[in-house]
């Protein structure tokens, strides 16, 4: 039996009460008569009266003890534990891809998370098991008073470059195996890895799952859930609120970690999401120069959509110090998510791993953006000027911008429905643009080498295709323009077809064809996603339904009790006045 | 103790005399309960025979002897005194509104009455060791004077009836009704006291009050009691038994004051802490001697 409010139980403090009460109760009851002479020698008489006085009232407390103690159970909200074995078993899962290697004057995010990781640690009962589970899935199950930070850094060196995406399939397909999942991840802005964590805790969900953020940038996961060590406040926040706002989500414990500022070569400006759909201020100021390089490192994190009016207008006099200083040479702007945009003002994006690896669209200092997010595709306008000192600007060389202006909206109508492939003027550049029937839209287009193909970014405000998806589309597109094969969407992989990336839930099939088939999300998650808009975590779900059921009835069943030993306490003082 | 004869109440009372009046109307002053029919009331002399005298007074003994008419004559001063002998023990503290209170309630009642219906009214009662009387009050406009002495009287200490009446008796005070309002627990005394008091000169209503707590005790469980008036304790367990026991007992108790009235002659009511004042009044006026009441 574990309790959902266990503070309450010091209520039972009240049963001496309940007892001192009664035998208050017992006391001889004054009474002033106008003569004794009427009750002469009734002390003397046999009085059977008492001795059935003295059990009825014993049965009087005992009854009243009782009804308290059930009402007090009942109010401490005792849940059933027979689908939670003891010891537990935790799964503490660890992000060690590449942005977890930043590093800050305090060390880089991967010993925050660690840091995190040992304090949660230090929290559990020595019974418990703790598999720890790093990158690619090296894991080790562990006591929690074995040598965790040998472990850790075993861990971390094992794997330096893990797709969190792949850790969480793993611990998604492994989810038997655990009673409780904490992921420490800095989040960085992909969809998918939000989506599976986010099915983790709904399939996982035990009567709640506890999210919490302390003010130093850390939120953690307690009986399950995710932790994240954000990059930005506001990443957290969205991810907190897509988990929170299910309604499942209960925040029942916090945990006080204080995890020192990060990133302090770059100054960082999050943008709450009272600006959304407000020209976006980012403030620059001498202080914010970096002096290790001598420059003005800035990144801007924000919502989308949210126009970004400050290259060039709002801050003239910034572009034009940087640009006279010779101290700026490289702008990049970067539509990376359904959920948020970054631009990128620096000159230091080396320091940046995550960056190395995300497509980029890389402008000169009089690039002009308009409307980046707001559900339409980006344009950019302005020439471009390369810097060859920068090896990942050898990504986009080919790129020739002013011909994204080709994109062009489609209407497409979900898995198995063909989508024709756009090219750019040169028949080089892939765009893909799709509106859904609901209204959201996904873009993918861009570029990259990582599979000898060329692949670009994405984004889309369509509730079922999250950017997970919106990637993977992107990444069959590019694969099938490059051949010059049709493609095909689907949500069940091809028989008798190759896989080329990924696997069965999210990959590219060539066909015998030799064309080429996506899958973008099997078919189980999808319905999952799609029923009713609902989140497959919601209270509505099946399993969450019976564990409230069941919850909530091992709570009625001791206000029952208390009720019924209440109205017997009741019945009984009821019958002796008659 | 305060007074509940306000100017509605003045008017219920006016009622009942009225109603009294054409139902019991009797030999001088009509306070019924006191015998009327001369066999108690004190005899003065024969006097010869007028016409338009009644002739339930002639004496037919005499008539039958003498061959002539004699009507008898009985004292008509005596008649028209009364005497209100409220019970101020600290016995008549118990109950909810208080026996004191009701007692004094009901004496105001009857002196109202008594005044209306041309007796002379005193109130009997003690402080310290002595007897004392209130002025005589006549005429109905004296009724307020009246309630005004009895909302002055001081708390008596226990036996302090008794006390009364045999200060009465010795006294010079002239004869007349008494009217004794108390809860009667003093019954030794008072039995001692009362005993011929109507031979004397002296008729005599007693009215036996109880507190509704006294008539059905509503405790139960462990209980202290308290003697009023002695102060003694004892613990008792009160249960339904215990409750029937004492209900029994009361009634034997009321029985041995219905009886010793019977015996001397005395009217005896019974009423309770609780019922209206007029609903007492019409009970206790319509009483003949020795009426045992309808609550006992």
């Amino acid at each position: 039996m574990i309790w959902g409010a266990p503070e309450l139980l010091y209520l039972l403090l009240l049963l001496p009460l309940v007892v001192m009460f009664s035998l208050w109760r017992l006391r001889p009851r004054p009474v002033t008569v106008g003569s004794l002479q009427l009750w002469q020698d009734f002390v003397e008489r046999p009085a059977p009266i008492r001795r059935l006085q003295r059990p009825r009232f014993t049965l009087l407390v005992l009854l009243q003890v009782m009804a308290l103690s059930a009402l007090v159970l009942a109010l401490a909200h005792p849940q059933p534990t027979r689908d939670v074995p003891e010891p537990l078993r935790w799964s503490i899962a660890i992000d060690v891809s590449d942005s977890m290697f930043l590093h800050g004057e305090s060390g880089s995010r991967l010993e925050e998370a660690k840091t995190a990781a040992i304090k949660i640690l230090d929290e559990l009962p020595e019974s418990d098991l703790v598999r720890l589970v790093i990158g690619s899935g090296v894991s080790r199950e562990m006591s929690p008073g074995d040598a965790r930070q040998e472990l850790f850094a075993r861990g971390a060196r094992g794997e330096s470059v893990v797709q969190p995406l792949a850790l969480l399939r793993s611990l998604h397909d492994n989810r038997a195996t655990f009673d409780r999942f904490i992921w420490m991840s800095d989040h960085e802005p992909r969809g998918d890895v939000e989506d599976i964590a986010l099915i983790l805790v709904g399939e996982r969900l035990d009567n709640a799952a506890i999210v919490s953020v302390d003010d130093a940038g850390l939120a953690e996961g307690g009986k399950l859930g995710v932790c994240v060590v954000a990059t930005a406040a506001v990443q957290r926040e969205l991810l907190l609120e897509r988990i929170s706002g299910s309604g499942a989500v209960e925040v029942v414990s916090r945990f006080s970690l204080t995890i020192p500022e990060r990133t302090p070569k770059w100054a960082s400006v999050d943008v709450s999401r009272d600006l959304v759909g407000s020209p976006l201020r980012a403030r620059l100021s001498p202080a914010d120069r970096n002096p290790k390089d001598d420059a003005y490192p800035l990144v801007v994190s924000a919502v989308r959509p949210v126009p970004v009016e400050w290259v060039g207008d709002a801050h003239p006099e910034l572009v034009a110090a940087l640009q006279a200083a010779g101290l700026v040479d490289i702008r990049m702007v970067q539509g990376l998510s359904n959920t948020v945009n970054t631009v990128i003002l620096g000159d230091d994006v080396d320091s940046v791993p995550s960056l190395q690896m995300r497509p980029v669209v890389v402008a000169g200092p009089d690039i002009v953006v308009e409307g980046l997010g707001q559900g339409r595709p980006v344009v950019v306008t302005a020439p471009l000027r390369w810097n060859d000192q920068h090896p990942w600007t050898s990504v986009v060389r080919d790129l020739d911008p002013p011909n994204l202006r080709e994109v062009r909206p489609l209407t497409w109508n979900g898995p198995g429905d063909a989508v024709p492939l756009l090219t750019d003027a040169m028949g080089r550049e892939l765009i893909l643009a799709v509106e859904f029937p609901s209204g959201g839209s996904l873009v993918a287009f861009g570029f990259d080498t990582r599979w000898g193909i060329r692949t670009g970014t994405a984004w889309s405000s369509e509730p079922s295709y999250p950017i997970f998806w919106a990637n993977w589309l992107r990444l069959a597109v590019g694969v099938a323009d490059r051949d010059g094969q049709s493609l095909r969407i689907s949500d069940r992989p091809p028989a008798d077809a190759e896989l080329l990336v990924g696997d069965s839930t999210s990959g590219l099939y060539r066909l015998e064809d030799g064309g080429y088939s996506a899958i973008v999300r099997p078919r189980e998650m999808q319905e999952l996603l799609q029923s009713g808009m609902r989140r497959p975590w919601s209270p509505d779900d099946g399993q969450s339904r019976k564990i409230v059921k069941r919850a909530q009835s091992t709570r009625m069943y001791w206000v029952v009790l208390a009720i019924g030993l209440l109205m017997a306490t009741w019945w009984i003082e009821y019958r002796a006045e008659a | 103790m305060k007074f509940p004869f306000n100017e509605e109440f003045l008017q219920r009372l006016e009622r009942m005399r009225q109603v009294l009046k054409s139902t019991l109307s009797g030999e001088g002053a009509g306070l019924h309960p006191i015998p009327q029919s001369g066999e108690a009331a004190p005899f003065r002399k024969h006097r010869s025979y007028v016409p338009g005298d009644e002739f339930r007074h002639i004496d037919w003994n005499l008539y039958g002897r003498l061959d002539r008419f004699f009507v008898r004559e009985f004292s008509r001063e005596a008649k028209q005194r009364l005497y209100l002998v409220p019970d101020l023990s600290p016995s008549m503290s118990v109950g909810d509104p208080a026996k004191r209170d009701q007692a004094l309630r009901l004496c105001g009642a009857i002196g109202y009455l008594g005044l209306a219906w041309g007796f002379k009214v005193r109130i009997a009662y003690t402080r310290g060791d002595g007897m004392l009387l209130t002025d005589g009050r006549s005429g109905e406009r004296a009724v307020f004077q009246l309630w005004e002495d009895l909302a002055h009287l001081p708390n008596a200490s226990p036996s302090a009836v008794s006390h009364v009446l045999r200060s009465l008796q010795g006294s010079s005070a002239e004869d007349g009704q008494i009217w004794i309002v108390s809860d009667g627990w003093d019954v030794e005394s008072l039995h001692k006291v009362l005993r011929g008091l109507p031979g004397r000169g002296y008729p005599t209503a007693f009215l036996q009050l109880l507190a509704e707590e006294e008539v059905f005790p509503p405790y139960d469980g462990r209980v202290r009691l308290t003697d009023a008036e002695s102060g003694d304790e004892r613990i008792l367990f009160v249960g339904p038994e215990e409750r029937q026991h004492y209900s029994n007992r009361l009634k034997q108790f009321t029985e041995r004051w219905r009886a010793f009235s019977t015996e001397q002659q005395i009217a005896f009511g019974f009423g309770t802490n609780r019922e209206p004042i007029d609903t007492l009044l019409y009970r206790l006026l319509a009483l003949r001697p020795a009426d045992t009441g309808e609550r006992a």
